[in-house]
């Protein structure tokens, strides 16, 4: 019988721990456990078949660390050490007449991935994919397990579902806080697993099965998906330097019992510490639980890595400030590969109170699959927001929903066959809430019935894609009240039917409506509060507009869905600290006492009467040097310096908005300068603050990160004909790699300069990897730019 | 999270001179922030100790070569293993705050070295008064980069713990840890008491006869 069939109809037992009976049995620390299957055969055979005396259904191979970068180096290659250990898994249960399933073990790869880490997504799928294809045609399922990582999981679950044909089974380590090692919660995990189709869900290692019942009886209540549980015996304790697990057979088996009783539970089993006497005592107290069905849940959720959003509770609010339609700075940004513009964005709007965030990036003019991937991945490096990707290329919807680390909205779908047979796909692979637009290849309709009949056709096709509808949201489309005077009814009536009588979650592009009309504000903000009142789950707002943000505060104290009026009250007293500026603080002074929204304000009304290079020499350059001059004396401090850094960035940024609103380039043609953390090192804070203070003294920096090979940085500097590189690495064995890029530019660039800097470095060790200038602090770096460019 | 907020200020170039309200009203700010996001574990393992050359110990079966590190360990009968971590949000809040705005990320960074430093204490204490109970005595945490002992010493150290499936630290191929706000070290254990810090400048015991002008870190 195939795994899949004989799931649910009684208890499986998954088999108990291998790496600890193999350190019972001599295995080293350092030594890779997995090599074993080849050396030590007979032992592993013997392990596996105790279990499989002991009654167990589930046989996991020893394949748990068997990837790539654990066996650089060793003489065997993880396919040889993976065919070796399903061998040894496949002899030990042929050795009984019963049904054993063989379930290949993937474990963590032991690196973090980006942006946490270092591996790249797609180098983990591979790592993963190479222990898959080599065990696929001998093993029943494939286990991932001891998962601390969400990112990791996804990775690992797209190799198992695109490589083979096989029932896919996750269990992730939770602390007693019932995180994620990278901050994910349970019903994060879940939602996030459950969109890529998982089989099982579940969890393993870390706690034993007492303190991962209430873990069980959570994933129980919200899950859709069969359960597997696999604990330690006990919580591991540490006496005479040797760790140990303390709970007995009988304890171990008990408990796990009152497991196998959770609704949804289908299979169970052990892991650190657990012995063939453990499982045999839980083969007598679960085997003959028979596993109760699981229940269909019908949360609408989207989530980031950790956290998720629930539809239904109150409004949702998905932030649409990045989006380059009408918005000339932001197109620029995204022109000119500027990150920094789009996360301040995000930043501003995550903390004006959206729940979600919206990405489009398209533009004819950019590489949209691309640009839409970078965004997104750097997006949820600085923002813990659910995003929304939106966009109409299916190309660059994939390639943002392959990276995704979680379960996204999807903006969008329509009633047109060609759009459904394009997106339901993709939506059903990867997961995620979609947003389905009610419109068709004739067009929109212009009442209310004839958008929930195309509503009615894309809740149909998505059925027939295996997309469940608490996977939708359908947006009954705002249409400009200025061309017909029934438009905002049309919209709010279909609405209020597909929220209450379809029971369907809605969406709507709130800001729409008030296209051509002055003080949108006010149209959107009245709209937006009908649209609540008629069913509307998720508006896509400014969450920057106060309008709109008082719309939704005083709806939800209105609704009772605001406790004791806590957030009404904290909107109307955060909005109440003055923005504005001080009267009599000049743009200089704000600058030199770092008071940011203040110069933003200054600078913009300067604007009104001054030329933009005008305030920056007479103004910006003036306060920056009293600053500067000040910490070369030891009298301002780095705070305060990068205080005043911020406000002069917030006046630059107004200035930037009037220059590319005129279009016209009146700014004079700025010095480049390539700044880079080197290779191998991951510590970049000092180089960001170099950037924002060279950036301030007008010097125009192409920032390359962390982590950036010698070639990168020689091929940028060469392409952008720059004659300044700054460098910068922390510690003693990434300045080797500033070492080889400055011997590298040296040979294939002579022209340019190198700067560096870092905590490791001094004047002489500077001279002697070949640096032209040493740079002891973040002033030294504008100095010396200055000096050079003024030659 | 308690941390000590002289320290913080120590890395952000205060070098004991008062720091201005601004920054104080920063730095309080994002210690609140920081407390509600980091998650930190720690995990260690006594394992064995053989002194083999002047320059070479054997620690957990395995030889790491510092004539520093056993100078260090001159009085100690055993060691332990020992890692510690704020986890990966930590890197997480410096990356927002980067994005938001310069200074509290320059603040961020300070006060979650700060709070790395006061999490391992506060292990380190719990370890002692432990091992208190039967006389033993914690030296100081040394750490693979300090003296002369290698960088690269951090990749024999992993393999003796099971520290990134335990606590999520991995290691770059540059022997980095990530996440950053993360410490290795080896901890002897001697039946003499010793001073709590190795490196004196970092000692809050400011009034102790013996302390001598260490170096001063700062962010960079």
């Amino acid at each position: 019988m195939k795994f899949r069939e004989k799931l649910g109809t009684e208890m499986l037992i998954f088999d108990g721990a291998m790496g600890t009976q193999l350190q019972a049995r001599g295995l080293q620390a350092g030594e890779l456990p997995e090599v074993w299957n080849i050396t030590h055969r007979d032992i592993i055979r013997e392990i596996h078949r105790a279990y499989v005396q002991a009654g167990c259904d589930i046989l996991k191979t020893n394949t748990f660390g068997a990837n790539a970068l654990k066996f650089e180096g060793t003489p065997y290659t993880v396919s040889e050490i993976v065919q070796a250990a399903v061998e040894n898994t496949r002899a030990a249960a042929a050795q009984t007449e019963r049904e054993i399933f063989v379930a290949l073990d993937l474990g963590p790869t032991g690196k973090l991935l980006k942006p946490y880490g270092e591996l790249e997504f797609s180098k983990a799928y591979t790592l993963y994919r190479e222990q898959i294809l080599a065990a696929k045609e001998n093993v029943d399922l494939i286990l991932i397990e001891t998962m601390g990582d969400l990112y990791e999981i996804k990775a690992a679950v797209l190799a198992a579902k695109e490589n083979a044909d096989l029932p896919v089974a996750v269990t992730m380590i939770f602390d007693e806080q019932e995180k994620l090692l990278t901050g994910a919660n349970i019903e994060t995990a879940l939602f996030t697993l459950e969109g890529l189709g998982v089989d099982m869900i579940g969890f393993n290692c870390g706690l034993g099965p007492v303190q991962m019942l209430p873990l069980v009886q959570k994933i129980s209540k919200i899950g859709s998906t069969p359960i597997a549980v696999n604990p330690n015996a006990g919580l591991p304790v540490c006496v005479n330097g040797v760790t140990s697990y303390n709970v007995s057979p009988a304890e171990f088996a008990d408990a796990l019992a009152k497991i196998a009783g959770c609704d949804g539970v289908q299979a169970v089993g052990g892991c650190c510490g657990t012995t063939p006497a453990h499982l045999a005592a839980a083969v007598r107290t679960c085997k003959g639980i028979q596993p109760k069905s699981v229940k269909e849940k019908t949360f609408t959720v989207v989530t980031s890595y950790d956290r998720t959003v629930y539809m239904g509770e109150h409004p949702i609010l998905i932030g649409e400030r990045i989006n380059p339609t009408g918005k000339k700075r932001l197109k620029t940004a995204l022109l000119e590969g500027d990150e920094g513009y789009i996360f301040s964005e995000a930043v501003a709007q995550a903390d004006s109170g959206a729940h979600v965030l919206d990405v489009n990036v398209g533009l004819p003019e950019i590489d949209e699959p691309a640009v839409l991937e970078r965004t997104v991945q750097g997006l949820q490096s600085i923002t813990d927001l659910p995003l929304q990707i939106d966009t109409s290329d299916t190309g660059a919807m994939e390639r943002a929903l392959r990276i995704y680390n979680g379960k996204p909205l999807i903006n969008s779908v329509n009633g047109k066959q060609e759009s459904m047979d394009a997106v339901f796909p993709l939506a059903k692979k990867y997961g995620g809430v979609v947003v389905c637009l009610t419109l068709d290849e004739h067009g929109i309709p212009d009442s209310a019935a004839g958008r929930i009949k195309i509503a009615e056709k894309i809740i149909k096709t998505a059925e027939s894609y295996g997309i469940a509808k608490k996977d939708l949201l359908i947006d009954t489309l705002a249409m400009t009240v200025s061309t017909g005077a029934d438009n905002a009814e049309i919209t709010l009536e279909a609405l209020r039917y597909i929220r209450y009588t379809l029971g369907i979650h809605t969406v709507l592009g709130v800001s729409n409506i008030s296209f051509g009309l002055p003080k949108r504000d006010s149209i959107n903000a009245a709209f937006f509060t009908l649209a609540m009142e008629n069913g509307l789950s998720a508006g896509i707002i400014n969450p920057k507009s106060d309008a709109m943000m008082n719309a939704y505060y005083a709806f939800c104290a209105l609704k009772g869905m605001d406790n004791n009026f806590k957030q009404y009250i904290a909107h109307v007293t955060d909005s109440a600290v003055p923005a504005k500026a001080e009267t009599g603080t000049d743009l200089k002074t704000a600058v030199v006492k770092g008071l940011k929204a203040e110069a933003g304000e200054q600078a913009k009304q300067l604007l009104q009467r001054t030329a933009p290079l005008e305030i920056i020499n007479t103004h910006l350059i003036p306060a920056l040097d009293i600053v500067g001059q000040g910490f070369e004396k030891g009298t301002v401090f780095l705070p305060q310096l990068l205080m005043s850094a911020d406000a002069a960035k917030a006046a630059f940024d107004e200035i930037k908005q009037v220059i590319v609103q005129s279009d016209a380039d009146t700014e004079k043609k700025k010095d480049k300068i390539v700044i880079a953390t080197v290779k191998g090192d991951v510590h970049d804070i000092g180089k960001n603050i170099v950037k924002v203070l060279l950036e301030n003294y007008g010097f125009d920096v192409i920032d390359l990160g962390k982590d950036v090979s010698p070639e990168v940085i020689l091929e940028t500097a060469k392409r952008e004909q720059v004659r300044l590189v700054g460098l910068s690495a922390l510690m003693t064995t990434t300045v080797a790699n500033m070492e080889l890029t400055i011997a590298l530019l040296r040979r294939e660039y002579p022209a340019c300069k190198i700067m560096v800097g870092g905590a490791v470095l001094t004047q002489d060790y500077a001279k002697r990897i070949g640096a032209d200038f040493y740079s002891r602090d973040a002033m030294g770096s504008v100095r010396y730019a200055e000096k050079l460019f003024a030659e | 999270m308690d941390f000590s907020e002289k320290e913080a200020l120590r890395y952000l170039g205060f070098r004991g001179k008062p720091a201005d309200a601004d920054t104080l009203a920063l730095l309080h700010g994002v210690s609140a922030a920081a407390s509600a996001c980091i998650q930190p574990k720690s995990i260690y393992k006594e394992v064995s100790l053989r002194r083999v050359t002047a320059e070479e110990t054997e620690i957990g079966g395995i030889v790491f070569h510092s004539r520093k590190l056993q100078a260090h360990l001159k009085d100690s009968d055993r060691i332990l293993v020992f890692a510690a971590t704020l986890g990966a949000n930590a890197d997480m809040l410096v990356r927002r705050y980067t994005a938001e705005n310069t200074a509290k990320a320059a603040v961020a960074q300070a006060v979650l070295a700060a709070m790395t430093e006061s999490y391992c204490d506060e292990i380190c204490d719990r370890i002692a008064a432990e091992e208190g109970k039967n006389g033993w005595f914690l030296r100081p945490r040394f750490s693979p980069g300090y003296a002369d002992l290698a960088l690269s010493a951090q990749r024999d150290l992993f393999s003796l713990l099971e520290i990134p499936k335990r606590i999520g630290v991995t290691l770059t191929d540059t022997c980095l840890m990530l996440p950053t706000k993360s410490v290795t070290a080896f901890i002897g254990l001697c039946k003499t008491p010793s001073c709590k810090t190795e490196n004196c400048a970092n000692c809050p015991d400011t009034e102790c006869a013996y302390r001598k002008e260490g170096i001063q870190y700062e962010i960079s």
